[in-house]
């Protein structure tokens, strides 16, 4: 009788709108992509300790003190870079008790901001 | 080769510091916080870290607080604590954002809830 | 932790069908691209390093909620700023939905069309138009379980709510899409769970 259609039929056909793109909006995409990329931050112990490393182990031919002289900044950007670390993550707890606060003592109830 | 060795263990040991894992047990908490959370006693073991903290900071501000106010989180700290993760923290999206509404729009607003809230029950 | 390639695969592997969602919900492709472009950032910049299986639904919830800021800059901008509306929140629920008069089963009694007549892309323009009209908070469930293939719980913690509320979204989406397609002589069905 009529067209037969299941649930699972209607990805592949949104797929295929999806696929029907034009030029400009992929080039939009493509860009907005390559820009997020440009913004990745890793701030992983992992990826610090490594550009840590390469600050550090420098595999040229400098004279001794200058050696010491990229242990101490890598040390100092270390430092810095906790430091930054840490009060972000004091920062943003603190955030989140006032946020808290608020929601819990405002004059609209608690329900009217949960789903 | 050895001293970069001996920096990486320092890096690595100093690294650790800010990610220390601070669980508060219930039992370690101030008799004035257990006061003011004593709704959430016997979920508290289960509320996850971030939560405990943002708890306990609640709970210092609380003296500071006007009566209403503390009536008021009083009544809903236990709700609070019984949310998910998630709605938690989309009520906290939430509220941001309507703080950022104007303040005769959010008076607005508000007014329509108290008369709704005020109106009986339709289901 | 994640690299900056398996980062660009995973955009690259979404940013069409977030182009997509982000056009359903705002009618606009300008500013779907602005959405998206967001969100992208967004990801890289807060989450960049989480594992990559974490991806998906971490760019859905960023996606969801920057479409959400979009709808609260607009309101705020017409001067129409509703708590209700705006976040799509409980009252969602209790909105009258238009097509929800489409359910009535007095309908089952129109005739069908002759399928052969239907093309494929009348098929997409009629999915596409009930997805526009669906309530926010509907077509976010919807797309999250049917194309972005997101299990109740999965879904539930990319909209912020219960997997019951989850399961309502979705089964108001399906019975509009399904009505809006059967007014066509499609017949959607689906197996209940």
């Amino acid at each position: 009788m009529g067209l037969k259609l299941k649930l699972d039929d209607l990805a592949p056909i949104l797929d295929r709108a999806a696929q029907q793109l034009d030029t400009d909006t992929l080039d939009r995409l493509h860009a907005a992509r390559r820009q997020a990329l440009g913004r990745h931050r890793s701030t992983a112990p992992a990826a610090l300790l490594s550009r840590l490393h390469h600050l550090v182990t420098d595999q040229g031919h400098e004279p001794h003190h200058h050696r010491a002289l990229n242990w101490a900044g890598g040390l100092l950007l270390l430092a810095a870079v906790l430091a930054g670390g840490w009060q972000w993550n004091q920062s943003a707890l603190h955030e989140h008790v006032s946020i808290d606060l608020a929601i819990l003592t405002d004059d609209l109830p608690l329900h009217m901001y949960v789903d | 080769m050895k001293r970069n060795h001996a920096l990486l263990m320092s890096a690595l040991v100093l690294l650790s510091f800010p990610f220390c894992a601070c669980a508060e047990k219930w039992t370690e908490l101030s008799s004035a916080q257990q006061q003011i959370l004593a709704p959430l006693s016997a979920s508290w073991d289960s509320l996850p870290q971030s939560e405990h903290r943002s708890l306990i900071g609640v709970a210092n501000a609380y003296p500071k607080l006007s009566p209403e106010k503390q009536q008021r989180l009083r009544a809903q700290i236990k709700d609070w604590a019984g949310l998910t993760q998630e709605q938690r923290h989309r009520a906290r999206e939430k509220f941001s954002a309507f703080s950022k509404v104007p303040e005769e729009k959010r008076e607005a607003v508000k007014q329509m809830v108290r008369e709704q809230e005020a109106q009986p029950a339709k289901h | 932790m994640s690299s900056r390639e398996q980062l660009s695969d995973f955009l690259a592997s979404v940013e069409r069908r977030a182009f997509k969602q982000a056009a359903y919900a705002v009618r606009d492709e300008h500013a779907a691209l602005d959405i998206v472009q967001d969100a992208m950032i967004k990801l890289s910049e807060r989450y960049g390093d989480k594992p990559v299986a974490e991806f998906p639904m971490l760019f859905q919830r960023i996606l969801q909620t920057t479409i959400l800021d979009h709808f609260r800059r607009q309101k705020v901008r017409n001067a129409h700023f509703s708590l209700f509306s705006s976040f799509g929140s409980r009252h969602d629920d209790e909105e009258f939905e238009p097509l929800d008069v489409l359910q009535d089963d007095d309908n089952a009694s129109l005739p069908a069309t002759p399928e052969a007549a239907l093309q494929q892309s009348e098929i997409l323009a009629l999915i596409e138009g009930t997805l526009q009209q669906l309530p926010a908070r509907q077509r976010e469930a919807f797309l999250l379980r049917y194309w972005e293939q997101m299990d109740t719980a999965e879904t539930a913690a990319v909209m912020g709510c219960t997997e019951g509320s989850v399961k309502t979204h979705c089964s108001r989406a399906t019975h509009a899409m399904a009505a809006t397609l059967k007014a066509k002589g499609i017949d959607l069905s689906w197996d209940s769970n």
